[in-house]
């Protein structure tokens, strides 16, 4: 099994359900509208370099646009191994957690 | 998603954009500064401007410490890497990076060693709290050159109470002069004390001399108080308290009683002059019975002012003329005194002071500029020893450094690599030196006798001054290899062909030869600073030094010189016995001649001498003319004068014998002239010969001169300390030998005799270091070129010689630059003589010749054991 951090997953995440439009600043405000907690940007610069040097994901150049000073978006893609990755911690959590008692879980 | 389309856009602030413009890498800066400023639209439509821009420049300032982690965290890893290639590199060339490391620990510990002498000497009196404004009054006398220079320390008595009354500019002034050998008695007991100096109070508050006990202000008030250092105090009372003990001061037949009025703490050593007794400079007078209000006469007391804050001193000096025709209306001193006045700083007493009758000796600031060069040359030429061994040994990591190119280091970061690993040598190098310098320091110290503090633990500037110096060596020694290293070419360097091992081999062999010549030049400089020396102890002064005890007669023996004298004679042992004012290599009073008939224009200066009637025989001065001093001739008791072959070549009589003479000016002291002496030196061989007399006188005691018999001198000694014990016992014994006295008069010459040796056996040791390790390496890296030779039919000592003749001919060209260096150098420095040797070609051939046979059995060695290495091993793999 692949490690990855709660944070590289949560952004992988992110990637996966923005489709074609994932860049810095949809990846932040993704997470934010979903989970409610407001991410700094800087603190998802670092995942996304690790995901790329694991090679989960691949940076694209994307289109320019006004509101970003002219400057070209970065967009992330998930690579093959990067939805496997996905697929694979999703079934060992939903294995484990199927795993639990019942009567343990109403505790 | 929201969209911001339609709304006007908003700028984040200017100069946050130009900041993340330069410290972002280019490859990022689009995605970031797109995201943060798309982000800062959405802020200011949800919130507001001022929200929006705070949020930005929280974000400039998250990045920053984003970046300069992830920065250090790289370097970190790179600065790593490259200390592990450094490491091993120095595992795998042990003996190369020893010799390296060892010249540089050399080369530092001479230099550390010379610049904490040099900062002792320039420390000299700097402690005062008001050194700035001190200054003490010395006088220019022209013409009256007395040992080679016309400056004197002394000034009459009351010149400075004078002062201070006169010029609103002086704060406080001060008189000092002192007495040496005084015999204090303390609690029923006799003691010595080498020197009581007698100040007025002001000392204390122109000094930083603080007071352990007692109050500055009033310890000096009482006519007989006195104060002892610390030091001088603990020898005294022992842990007594020392405040309001009575000391009985012996001058002569009269005794005072002086009161202890406060201690002070030792005088450190870095002071122009040191005191452990004082005592009030008025009460001086009264025991001395000198008139210390005269401004004629008695020219004999030190002058200290202190100056009010911002006053020029030069201004001063253009009052002081006519502040003394004012005062000085005696009309015969006036006439006479032909000298003028001026204000020397505190500061410059010790180093360019050339001034007769100092307090205490002083140092010498061509002395102290010649060790700092000296030392400088030594560190240059341990530098160039390390950029010679690292340049030849970085062909041998010409692999890594093309497989770092091409893996993408640019010339940057090897230069960073380079220097960082001279770094790293020079600091090991640094702690080698500081050891040294703990282990040759108290021998040092010794040497040039001085208190040198070294405790870099305590002394926060020492420390950085050591870091410093590292870090300059390291980055001088480093920098050519690394700018050499990082220009290989990669692929050159790569495929391994020897095109890049020629390469830097001229600017090797330039540092080659300046490292020789430096070492040739002070070989050079050594030997003609030796044969010198050698020439002075073997030139003819003149008189005799051999089996002559000097005495300095004390209490019962200044009473009774004439009993004295004869119980000295009564053992076998003493051949002869003469008495005189001076020693004969040391003459130090001066005279104005005078004869009859002497025409008012002409002045002549002679030293005079006053001696007994075996004087002359006993140091065997030689006569010219005439005869000696006789107790035959009852005449000669009247008045009777010896001078010199110069002295009657001035006064110009073809035949003084039986002529008038007369000292100090005038005839009264006079007598006839009975011989003439032939010139003797004496002074040192700095100086020419000068006009003497010697004027009869049996009675003056100062110096008692005791020829002995060659065998059993201890027994005879033993006899001597006997005699002394019976005239004076409340004194020590103390004798010298006359030839030990003379060869102290030459102690600074031989100093520079001894350093220049150990500084060129030094510079000899590091350059031989390089040429063992530039010939090893050159055997090293031609081992092939070895095995094809002999396989083709050279033999061993062809291929010995075909090695050495490559480096011999730099040496040999080091020799010609070194020898017109060391001849100037060493012509300008015997100039000083008046006696002096001459600088002979030997002395040039022999310097050269032994530094060339040192490196070719240097080079022999190295290449030895490549040119017998079996050709079948060296060609074996390909």
């Amino acid at each position: 099994m692949i490690l990855l951090s709660r944070a590289e997953e949560t952004v992988l995440l992110a990637i996966l359900g923005l489709g074609e439009n994932a860049y810095g600043v949809t990846i932040l405000e993704y997470i934010r509208d979903k989970t409610g907690i407001e991410w700094s940007l800087t603190q998802t610069y670092d995942p996304l370099k690790k995901l790329v040097k694991k090679g989960f994901a691949v940076k694209i150049k994307g289109e320019p646009t006004p509101e970003r000073g002219g400057r070209a978006k970065t967009l992330y893609k998930l690579t093959k191994s990067g939805r496997a990755v996905l697929v694979e911690i999703r079934f060992v959590q939903d294995s484990l957690w199927a795993a639990v008692p019942k009567t343990l879980l109403a505790q | 998603m929201i969209g911001y389309s339609g709304r006007p856009h908003a700028l984040p602030p200017e100069c946050g954009t130009r900041l993340l413009q330069r410290i972002l890498p280019e490859h990022e800066r689009a995605e970031i500064m797109g995201d943060l400023e798309e982000r800062y639209q959405a802020k200011v439509y949800e919130n507001n401007k001022a929200a929006a821009r705070v949020w930005y420049w929280i974000h400039i300032v998250r990045l920053l410490a984003f970046l300069a982690k992830e920065h250090f965290y790289w370097s970190f890893i790179m600065w790593e890497n490259n200390l592990i290639a450094a490491w091993r590199h120095i595992k795998k060339n042990l003996a190369y990076t020893g010799l390296n490391v060892l010249g540089l620990a050399v080369g530092m510990a001479v230099f550390i060693v010379i610049m904490l002498f040099v900062r002792t000497e320039i420390s000299y009196d700097r402690y005062h709290a008001n050194a700035p404004n001190i200054y003490r009054v010395i006088q220019e006398n022209p013409g009256n050159i007395y040992l080679g220079s016309n400056l004197f320390a002394l000034t009459p008595g009351p010149m400075a109470p004078a002062m201070v009354r006169d010029f609103p500019e002086v704060r406080t002034a001060m008189r000092i002069n002192k007495s040496t050998e005084v015999l204090l008695r303390v609690a029923e007991t006799n003691v010595i004390v080498k020197a009581i100096h007698w100040a007025d109070p002001q000392i204390f508050e122109i000094f930083s001399f603080p007071l352990i006990r007692g109050d500055k202000a009033t310890a000096l008030k009482d006519p007989y108080s006195i104060l002892f250092s610390e030091r001088e105090a603990r020898r005294l009372f022992g842990g007594d308290d020392p405040i309001g003990r009575t000391i009985i001061y012996r001058a002569g037949e009269q005794s005072h009683s002086f009161t202890v009025t406060g201690v002070f703490r030792d005088i450190p050593a870095n002071s122009h002059f040191t005191m452990d007794v004082v005592a009030p400079f008025e009460t001086m007078g009264k025991i001395q019975k000198r008139d210390l209000a005269q401004w004629g006469g008695g020219n004999s007391f030190y002058t200290y002012v202190l100056l009010k804050d911002g006053a020029d001193p030069k201004a001063l000096d253009a009052k002081l003329p006519a502040f003394i025709d004012k005062y000085r209306t005696d009309q015969q001193a006036h006439r006479r005194q032909k000298g003028h006045y001026f204000l020397q700083s505190l500061a410059q007493i010790h180093l360019s002071s050339r001034v007769n009758f100092e307090l205490s000796p002083t140092g010498d600031a061509r002395f102290v500029l010649l060790f700092a060069s000296i030392a400088i040359l030594v560190l240059i030429i341990a530098c160039v020893n390390y950029m010679n061994l690292a340049t030849a040994q970085s062909l041998k990591r010409a692999k890594e450094i093309g497989l770092r190119k091409v893996v993408g280091a640019d010339r940057g970061q090897l230069v960073r690599q380079f220097l960082g690993d001279s770094m790293l040598l020079t600091f090991i190098a640094l702690v080698l030196a500081v050891g040294i310098v703990l282990t040759v320091l108290p021998v040092f110290r010794s040497f040039v006798e001085r208190e040198i503090a070294f405790n870099p633990l305590r002394d926060p500037a020492l420390i950085s001054g050591l870091v410093l110096l590292a870090a300059i060596v390291g980055a001088v020694a480093g920098s050519y290899p690394a700018f050499f290293v990082s220009a290989f070419h990669p692929i050159t360097s790569l495929k391994g062909t020897g095109a890049s091992k020629s390469k830097g081999r001229g600017l090797r062999n330039g540092l080659i030869v300046f490292q020789f010549a430096a070492s040739i030049a002070l070989i050079i400089c050594t030997v003609a600073v030796r044969s010198q020396l050698r020439f002075i102890r073997n030139m003819d002064m003149g008189y005799e030094r051999g089996q002559i005890v000097v005495l300095s007669p004390r209490g019962g023996m200044r009473t009774n010189l004439e009993a004295f004298r004869t119980e000295l004679r009564r053992n076998p042992s003493v051949l002869d016995v003469a008495m005189s004012s001076d020693l004969p290599d040391r003459v130090g009073s001066t005279t104005k001649a005078s004869w009859p008939g002497k025409p008012e224009s002409v002045e002549i200066k002679m030293y005079v001498l006053d001696a007994d009637y075996d004087f002359v025989d006993l140091f065997g001065l030689k006569l010219a003319r005439g005869r000696n001093f006789s107790r035959d001739f009852l005449s000669d008791a009247n008045g009777a004068f010896l001078i010199n072959e110069s002295a009657a070549k001035a006064i110009g009589w073809e035949d003084p014998i039986g002529r008038e003479f007369g000292r100090w000016g005038n005839l009264k002291v006079a007598g006839k002239i009975v011989g003439v002496i032939k010139d003797f030196h004496m002074h040192s061989v700095h100086l020419p010969i000068m006009p003497l007399c010697i004027f009869l006188d049996p009675t003056r005691g100062d110096n008692v001169s005791v020829k002995i018999r060659g065998e059993n001198i201890p027994a005879t000694l033993a006899y001597l300390r006997k005699t002394w014990e019976k005239f004076a016992p409340e004194y020590p014994f103390e004798y010298n030998f006359f030839d030990e006295v003379f060869d102290r008069a030459y102690r600074s010459e031989q100093r520079l005799g001894t350093i220049f040796s150990l500084f060129a056996g030094l510079a000899v040791l590091i350059a031989c270091l390089g040429l063992i390790g530039l010939a090893s390496f050159t055997a090293e890296q031609k081992t092939k070129e070895v095995g094809i030779r002999k396989v083709l039919g050279a033999s061993s000592a062809g291929i010995m010689a075909l090695f050495s003749k490559e480096f011999i001919r730099w040496v040999v060209l080091a020799n010609l630059v070194a020898w017109p260096v060391g001849y100037c150098a060493m012509r300008t420095w015997l100039q000083q003589f008046a006696y002096r040797t001459s600088l002979t070609v030997p002395m040039f051939l022999g310097a050269g010749l032994s530094t060339l046979l040192l490196a070719a059995a240097v080079i022999s060695v190295q290449t030895c054991r490549a040119a017998s290495a079996n050709p079948a091993d060296s060609l074996r793999n390909e």
